[in-house]
C-alpha cells in the first residue's frame, strides 16, 4: 500500500514538475521583466501551516513582494489588513549590517546555486551575547515554504522548522502588497513545484557548507525526500565534508521501512512544557510576530527540532521501530553449536589396555566365533606372546595362560590372518 | 551403532541449518540500504564447514593403528562450526566459538580373522569438540561508518586470532574383539570421553557478498590434549591436536 501511494505521489510530482516547467517558460517573459524573480516562488502571502485547532483566529500572514532588486524582497508580517512590519531580505550574498536595536553584527542571504533555496547567516551580538544564526529557505514538494532556522549561542544550538502554505490574496491585503502580487498565480505556481523538486546529493553537500548540520538534516527530514542513497554516494558525501548527522537524516528518510521520522501529533505537544517530555521531543512555540528571516521564524504555530545544550537531539527523533530498534533486535546469540551425540555404553563390557589390547569383562560371553593369525591355518595355542599389532607399533597383547580354541566348543576364536 | 552415528550427525548438521536460517532470518529483518548497513554492527554470527585434520599422535592412536585397519589419518574428517563474535573495537573482536570434527571408522583387526576366515570388525570413532573463547584482530578495518545510521562494509578483511579453552572428546570402539589370553572374539565397545584445555591460533579473511553477509575463510591450528580414561586403562594423555580449514558464512547482526 505504502509503495502504491509513494508511486502515486512520485508520479504525481513528476506531473507536476514538468507542468511546472511549461508554466515556467510560458511565464518566463513575464518574470524576467518582474524585480525579484528568483524569488518568484515565495511571491505571495502565507500563513502557518498547523491544523486548524492550533491555529489563532486571525492569524498574522507572511507577504513577501519583489522589488526592482531581483535578489531582495519585502517581507510583511500583515494582520487585520494591516502591516505590522516589514523585514528586507537581501540574497545578493553580501553581508549586510544588522539594523536592529542593541544588536551589532552582519547578516548575509545568498542563493543556492540552483536558486531553489536561500541560505541565511548571521552573527549578533546583543546586550554582551553573541548569536548566531543559520537557515534555509526552501520550499517543499508540495509547494509549501519551508523556513528553517537554528540559533547557537553559547555551546548549544536550536533548530526550529516553520512550515507555510498559500494563503491567496485575502480582499483586506493593504493596496500595495495587494497590487504587486497580483497576475502572478500562474509563474509562481510553477515556480513554487519547481523549487520543491527533488534534491540532489550537489544540493546537500552545498547547504552542509552554507548552513548548520543542525539546520541541513531538520531541512533534509521536513522534506521527506527519498535520496538515490547507495554506499559509494554515503562515501562521497562524506568526503565533501557532510557532517554524520546530515548523511544520517538522508539514510532515514531514504529508508522508510526501517525508519520513520518522528513528528509527534501536535495536539499533545501543543503548549506542552519542555521539561514535561523525557526522551525525543518537539516544543511546539507561539512565535510573537513579526516575521524575522534571521530570528525565529514567524509562524502561529511552529515546531522545533530542538537541541539541548548537550548537543544531544531531541527533537526529530527516529521512532521506536527505526533507529532505536534496530539496536533493540535481540541478538542471535547465547546459541552455540554444541553437539550431543547420542551415548550407549554397553554395560558388562571389557577394556582397552594398553600394550594388552582388548580384556573382556568376566563373564562376558563370545560370539561363537574364535581368531586365528592371518594367513595361518590356526593358531597353534593362544597365552604365548603375540604381536596383535604392526611391528611398528611396539604393542603386544600378552597372555597369563594359554586356552586352545577347540576347547571354547562353538565359540567364535579368533586365529592369525590366513 | 553406525545407524546412531549417522543420527548423530544428521541432527548436528540439522542444527547447524537451522542456524544459518535463523541467522538469515534475523539479518533479514534488520534490513539494509543499498550496499550499506544501517549502523555498526554489534556483532557476527558465522557458519562454517570444512576438513579437520587431526594430528592422532598420541599412544592410544598408536595402538589403534596398529592393532586395526585403521590409519592416523583416517581420524581427520568433515567438521562444522559456529562462531558468536561480539565487536569490542571497529578492528577487534571477541567471540565464543564452537565446532565438531567427527569420523566414524569401519575397521577389523589387521592380523586376525575369526575361525570362520571372517573379518573381526569394529568401527571406531573420533568426535572433538573444542569450545573456545578468542579474540580476533582485523588487520585492516571491517567498514567504514558515514554517520550513526550507514556502515559500508569493507570488501576483503584478513584477520588472525587465538583462544583458548577446552576441547571435548569422545574415543569410542564398538564391535567384536579378541581375547588375547583365549582367542575368543567378543562384542564390545568401549569409550573414553572427556575435556581438556585447548588453545588455538587462526587466521582468515572475510570477503563480503553483501552488507549483511561475508564469506569467511578460516584456518585454524588446535592444540589440545584430554586424560584417557573410561575403559582404556594406561594411555597417555590423547592428542586432539590439528589443523582445521573451513569456509563459512558470516552474517552481521
Amino acid at each position: 500500500m505504502r509503495v502504491t501511494m509513494n508511486r502515486l505521489v512520485q508520479a504525481t510530482r513528476t506531473a507536476a514538475i514538468a507542468v511546472a516547467l511549461v508554466s515556467l517558460s510560458a511565464a518566463t517573459g513575464a518574470a524576467q521583466q518582474d524585480a525579484g524573480s528568483r524569488w518568484q516562488g515565495w511571491l505571495g502571502c502565507w500563513t502557518g501551516a498547523a491544523p486548524d485547532a492550533l491555529m489563532p483566529s486571525a492569524a498574522p500572514l507572511v507577504c513577501i513582494t519583489p522589488t526592482s532588486n531581483a535578489d531582495v524582497v519585502h517581507v510583511a508580517t500583515v494582520q487585520d489588513g494591516k502591516v505590522l512590519a516589514t523585514k528586507t531580505i537581501d540574497a545578493s550574498g553580501k553581508d549586510q549590517p544588522i539594523d536592529a536595536k542593541d544588536c551589532t553584527g552582519t547578516q548575509r542571504a545568498e542563493w543556492s546555486a540552483d536558486a531553489r533555496r536561500v541560505y541565511l547567516r548571521a552573527v549578533a551580538t546583543c546586550a554582551g551575547t553573541t548569536r548566531t544564526t543559520s537557515g534555509i529557505l526552501a520550499m517543499s514538494p508540495t509547494g509549501e515554504w519551508l523556513d528553517v532556522q537554528g540559533i547557537a549561542a553559547g555551546e548549544g544550538e536550536n533548530v526550529r522548522v516553520a512550515r507555510y502554505h498559500d494563503a491567496g490574496l485575502p480582499e483586506n491585503l493593504p493596496s500595495d502588497i495587494k497590487s504587486a502580487l497580483e497576475g502572478r498565480s500562474a509563474s509562481v505556481q510553477g515556480a513554487r513545484v519547481a523549487a520543491g523538486a527533488n534534491v540532489g546529493t550537489t544540493a546537500v553537500i552545498e547547504a552542509s557548507k552554507k548552513a548548520t548540520p543542525a539546520v541541513v538534516e531538520a531541512w533534509l527530514l521536513e522534506r521527506g525526500q527519498r535520496f538515490a542513497l547507495d554506499a559509494k554516494t554515503l562515501v562521497q558525501l562524506a568526503d565533501a565534508g557532510v557532517p554524520a548527522r546530515v548523511t544520517d537524516a538522508m539514510v532515514a528518510v531514504t529508508n522508510p521501512q526501517t525508519f520513520a521520522v518522528a513528528h509527534v501529533a501536535p495536539s499533545t505537544q501543543y503548549n506542552r512544557p519542555e521539561d514535561e517530555v523525557t526522551g525525543r521531543r518537539i516544543p511546539v512555540f507561539l512565535a510573537p510576530p513579526p516575521y524575522d528571516p534571521f530570528g525565529w521564524g514567524y509562524a502561529p504555530y511552529g515546531y522545533g527540532y530542538g537541541y539541548n545544550g548537550y548537543g544531544y537531539p531531541y527533537g526529530y527523533g527516529y521512532s521506536g521501530y527505526g533507529y532505536g530498534g534496530y539496536y533493540g533486535y535481540p541478538y542471535f546469540g547465547s546459541t552455540p553449536v554444541i553437539v550431543v551425540p547420542g551415548t550407549g555404553n554397553i554395560p558388562g563390557h571389557g577394556r582397552m589396555v594398553k600394550g594388552q589390547g582388548y580384556q573382556p569383562a568376566v563373564g562376558s560371553a563370545g560370539t561363537g566365533r574364535t581368531a586365528q593369525p592371518r594367513n595361518a591355518p590356526s593358531p597353534s595355542t593362544w597365552g604365548s606372546s603375540r604381536s596383535a599389532g604392526s611391528s611398528s607399533s611396539g604393542t603386544s597383547s600378552s597372555t597369563g595362560s594359554s586356552t586352545s580354541p577347540s576347547s571354547t566348543g562353538g565359540e567364535r576364536t579368533a586365529k592369525p590372518r590366513p | 551403532m553406525r545407524k546412531r552415528i549417522a543420527g548423530g550427525a544428521r541432527r548436528s548438521w540439522a542444527l547447524g541449518a537451522a542456524l544459518v536460517a535463523a541467522a538469515a532470518t534475523v539479518a533479514r529483518a534488520q534490513g539494509t540500504g543499498n550496499g550499506y548497513l544501517f549502523g555498526q554492527p554489534s556483532a557476527t554470527l558465522t557458519i562454517r564447514g570444512g576438513w579437520s585434520h587431526a594430528n592422532a599422535s598420541s599412544d592410544l592412536f598408536e595402538q589403534t593403528t596398529s592393532e586395526f585397519n585403521v590409519n592416523r589419518s583416517d581420524f581427520s574428517g568433515p567438521t562444522f562450526g559456529g562462531q558468536l563474535g561480539i565487536w569490542i573495537s571497529p578492528q577487534l573482536d571477541a567471540s565464543l566459538d564452537v565446532a565438531y570434527a567427527g569420523v566414524s571408522r569401519r575397521t577389523h583387526y589387521r592380523n586376525f580373522v575369526d575361525n570362520n576366515n571372517q573379518e573381526i570388525e569394529q568401527t571406531t570413532t573420533l568426535q572433538r569438540v573444542p569450545v573456545t573463547a578468542n579474540v580476533r584482530l582485523y588487520l585492516a578495518p571491517r567498514g567504514r561508518s558515514i554517520g550513526t545510521l550507514a556502515f559500508i562494509p569493507a570488501r576483503i578483511v584478513p584477520w588472525v586470532g587465538a583462544g583458548a579453552g577446552a576441547t571435548w572428546y569422545r574415543f569410542k570402539q564398538t564391535g567384536d574383539f579378541i581375547d588375547m589370553t583365549s582367542g575368543v572374539v567378543s562384542p564390545d565397545s568401549f569409550e573414553t570421553s572427556t575435556w581438556g584445555p585447548a588453545v588455538q591460533g587462526m587466521g582468515g579473511v572475510d570477503l563480503t557478498i553483501t552488507p549483511r553477509i561475508a564469506l569467511t575463510g578460516d584456518a585454524r591450528y588446535l592444540w589440545s590434549h584430554a586424560e584417557v580414561s573410561g575403559d582404556f586403562e594406561g594411555y597417555n594423555k590423547i592428542d586432539l591436536s590439528g589443523a582445521s580449514f573451513t569456509l563459512g558464512v558470516t552474517f552481521r547482526l
